[in-house]
């Protein structure tokens, strides 16, 4: 179980670009909801560090948005550019690597004890 | 079964949002979007939830600070993304066809630095700059003013760019002796660079109007209601 998000929190982009690869295109209350799903609940990602983390990304140029009409009111859709798609690669290569790293470390460490 | 919130209890969330200092519509949509989704499903998972309590439910999801950080990062991220268009405009002037217009407007400058009083020419060049740059602000000024009737984060940020055309005046007013000694291929270049930011600025400008027509067509006075 999660005890902490602070360790997530380095992650949040990582995490949104993940699930647009996965879902073509979202929007913010939606991601909200799926990672929610995904993780029983144990990891929460407010809405105070969610938008600026996408509003970033699209800066960057990494995400492009829609507007839809969905019943009375509107929706911004976020969607990967091709720039996006490139750096959802590296980025989750770059964890994956981050992780080995973590467990290489934290297994000679437990076996020298 | 969730219940879709009503005309009025969305424009009661855009009110919200207004009261809570969110003054662009663009970033408005995006929140109230979001409030009604989490609201209708705090209402069907509770029903007996009123609207205002399953809002005020909602509203503190978004911590102390509210809407505050989130206006702010969108603010710094649309200037982000128009700072990087305007410089892949600007690059584009220096690539084949386009090329040939920007090696164009060096030759004339150069030939009226070379014809005239390299003075006279620094002068007329830096306060065709500053008039070019406010007539282009006059006139998005009072397009603005005519067609739109929402404020969109969007299109605030434009202006930023525009500081560098004031640059020669500046130069030539603490540093003009220094100015009218270089040499005339640099003083062409350099009034040549300037000229095509400038063109860069005006192609952005108009990208930047389009994407929020298309993206926001009601915050424009010319938008038509259709049912």
């Amino acid at each position: 179980m999660f005890k902490s998000n602070q360790l997530f929190k380095g992650s949040l982009t990582t995490i949104i670009l993940s699930l647009l690869e996965q879902n073509d295109k979202m929007y913010g209350y939606e991601i909200t909801q799926k990672v929610k799903e995904l993780t029983q609940t144990d990891l929460k990602i407010t809405e105070g560090a969610l938008y600026p983390a996408l509003h970033k990304l699209e800066g960057e140029g990494l995400l492009t948005v829609t507007i839809e009409k969905v019943g009375n009111r509107n929706r911004k859709y976020y969607q990967l550019t091709e720039n996006g798609k490139t750096e959802t690669v590296n980025k989750l290569a770059d964890l994956r690597d981050f992780i080995e790293q973590m467990q290489l470390i934290l297994n000679t460490k437990l076996s020298s004890q | 079964m969730k219940n879709e919130l009503t005309q009025e209890q969305v424009a009661q969330l855009f009110d919200f949002t207004r009261k809570h200092y969110v003054e662009y519509y663009d970033v408005q949509v995006e929140l109230v979007d979001h409030l009604a989704s989490s609201i209708e499903t705090e209402m069907e998972q509770n029903p007996n939830l009123s609207f205002e309590q399953a809002l005020n439910k909602v509203f503190s999801g978004f911590g102390i600070f509210g809407f505050d950080g989130i206006a702010q990062t969108k603010g710094d991220a649309v200037a982000k993304q128009q700072r990087k268009l305007w410089q892949q405009k600007f690059l584009e002037l220096l690539q084949w066809p386009n090329l040939i217009k920007s090696i164009c407007i060096f030759i004339i400058i150069y030939l009226l630095f070379s014809l005239f009083d390299k003075e006279s020419i620094i002068i007329i060049f830096s306060g065709l700059l500053v008039v070019w740059s406010l007539s282009l602000l006059l006139k998005e000024g009072i397009y603005t003013k005519r067609t739109l009737k929402k404020k969109l984060v969007l299109i605030s940020h434009r202006y930023q760019y525009l500081g560098f055309c004031y640059a020669p005046i500046y130069i030539y007013q603490f540093f003009g002796d220094w100015l009218i000694a270089q040499q005339t291929w640099l003083l062409s270049l350099l009034f040549t660079v300037l000229i095509l930011e400038l063109i860069a600025y005006q192609i952005t400008s108009k990208l930047i109007f389009k994407e929020a027509k298309e993206l926001y067509p009601e915050a424009f006075k010319d938008f038509v209601v259709s049912n």
